[in-house]
């Protein structure tokens, strides 16, 4: 530190004042002020400008703490009395409210005008109440309505006979219907031992001599070429075949026997007849005269009854077979149509 | 919940959530379809719901169905809107409720529910949060709220006490 002068006392004499000056810079001061008595009383007036710390406070910090009602935006007077019909207050807050009250006696009016902010509750009755409600299901109920079910349809089965059984069941036992057998024109003689299969040449039609063979089962025609026609019907009847007599033949002709064209057409003329004689009966026909009384029972008589009354709407036909028996039925109602076959 | 269980809940509950919803929409046909909607919703989780709290199921259901509504509707005013000088007359209501009514309709939709759920059946802030979905607080804050806004309302009506 430079040496103390007029120039620079006064840092002196801060430093002085702060204690910061040794011992040696203390006495060089000391001669320095009795050199300057002016600059030492100078000195004493610093000294009696030390400021003691004096005790001031914030006398109302409360003032600046946040509450709920704070935080709800609202009045604290308000907050005390709403909470006062909410939750009730507490002892502190009991007596704040009371001086509040004390200050503002409408304080008592706005807490009655809070009491009846208090909704009531209205009689008000929801009248579809009765389906909401769900019904108890006992254990056991699902079964016991299955067996129930099972019970009445064997029962229905039972009563009304087989057309029920054979429509339920028609899906997992399906009747082929059979092609019906070939039977030759009948002449004469209908009770012919039926063969099971008969081969015929021409060489014995054209003599006349027509034999069959009963032992197997099937049949042939013979012309110059093989022809070969097979039936497996045991149904099929056999008649002895009786050669044709053909006038245009004998007189067109210088000998009586026929050519190839002429025996084929023979033997084939009579089956073809036959084929044709039978064709609606194979193919099965609409009103069959051989109504089975087991078939037409109330199930197809009700059907009828439906195709009857319906009119177009609904069609109902009944397919024979040969013999007369109700073997399938069509049933169209609009784009719905079913075509079963029955179980024999 | 058992069938028996979940008929009572009906037998209980039914009118308290009609009047909740129809409080809070006044439409009939439409209060008895969220009715309806929240039993079957109930019924459809009753495996899945604790009998003991039935009730809090179809508050919360019916609770969020009336929020959308009212979202969609938007016919609710905030409270902070609400000009409570154009509800001001000379006129005198002898029946307090209708007025109460009348301010309840000024209510957000929100702070209306609340109010009702605290009111009507009793609720606590704690329950009325978990119907609701809101804190304890913001529940508390919300009734706070309401019943200033009502006081008010009916203070402006010059109601006699």
């Amino acid at each position: 530190m430079m040496g103390i002068s007029r120039d620079n006392y006064e840092v002196w004499f801060i430093d002085f004042l702060d204690g910061k000056l040794n011992q040696q810079a203390r006495e060089e001061l000391n001669t320095f002020l009795q050199a300057n008595p002016d600059l030492e009383e100078e000195l004493n007036a610093f000294e009696e400008l030390n400021l003691e710390p004096s005790t001031i406070c914030f006398d109302a910090p409360e003032r600046l703490l946040k509450g709920e009602s704070d935080l709800m935006e609202i009045s604290r007077p308000d907050y005390l009395l709403v909470k006062q019909m909410e939750e009730g207050l507490s002892d502190p807050e009991e007596k704040e409210l009371a001086v509040e009250i004390r200050k503002d006696e409408s304080l008592i009016k706005r807490g009655v005008e809070f009491q009846q902010t208090k909704l009531s509750n209205e009689p008000i009755r929801y009248n579809r109440k009765s389906s909401l409600f769900q019904k108890r299901i006992p254990a056991g109920w699902h079964t016991a309505w299955r067996i129930g079910a099972v019970g009445i349809v064997a029962g229905f089965l039972l009563i009304f006979g087989d057309a029920p059984k054979q429509i339920f069941n028609s899906g997992t036992n399906e009747i082929v219907m059979e092609r019906l057998d070939l039977r030759p024109v009948s002449l004469s003689a209908p009770n012919i031992p039926e063969p099971k299969l008969a081969k015929v040449n021409i060489s014995d039609l054209a003599n006349g001599s027509l034999e069959t063979n009963s032992v197997n089962k099937r049949h042939f025609v013979k012309a110059e070429d093989e022809y070969m026609m097979e039936s497996n019907s045991n149904s099929f009847i056999q008649e002895p075949m009786v050669k044709l007599s053909s006038k245009g033949v004998e007189m067109d002709l210088a000998g009586s026997f026929p050519n190839a064209y002429e025996a084929g057409l023979r033997q084939m003329m009579p089956m073809y007849l036959d084929i044709n004689r039978d064709k609606n009966r194979m193919i099965t026909s609409v009103d069959s005269p051989k109504d089975s009384k087991a078939q037409i029972n109330i199930l197809t008589r009700g059907l009828q009854l439906v195709d009857r009354v319906s009119g177009d709407l609904v069609q109902f036909d009944k397919l024979y077979d040969k013999d007369g028996n109700f073997v399938a039925y069509n049933l169209k109602a609009g784009n719905f149509e079913v075509e079963r076959k029955l179980r024999r | 919940m058992t069938v028996g269980e979940y008929n009572d809940c009906v037998q209980q509950y039914a009118d308290n959530v009609y009047r909740f919803v129809l409080k809070n929409i006044r439409d009939e046909d439409k209060a008895s379809d969220i009715v309806q909607d929240a039993y079957e919703r109930m019924w459809r989780h009753h495996e899945k719901v604790d009998c003991a709290k039935s009730k809090s199921y179809l508050f919360s259901t019916a609770y969020h169905v009336l929020i959308d509504h009212t979202r969609r509707e938007k016919h609710s005013v905030r409270m902070e809107d609400a000009d409570l000088q154009e509800h001001s007359h000379d006129r005198q209501y002898s029946d307090l409720q209708e007025v109460l009514y009348q301010a309840l309709e000024k209510l957000p939709g929100d702070q209306k529910m609340v109010v009702m759920m605290r009111d009507y059946e009793g609720y606590s802030y704690e329950e009325i949060g978990e119907i609701t979905g809101l804190s304890e607080s913001q529940v508390k804050v919300y009734i706070y709220r309401a019943r200033v806004f009502l006081r008010n309302y009916i203070g402006k009506m010059e109601v006699v006490v």
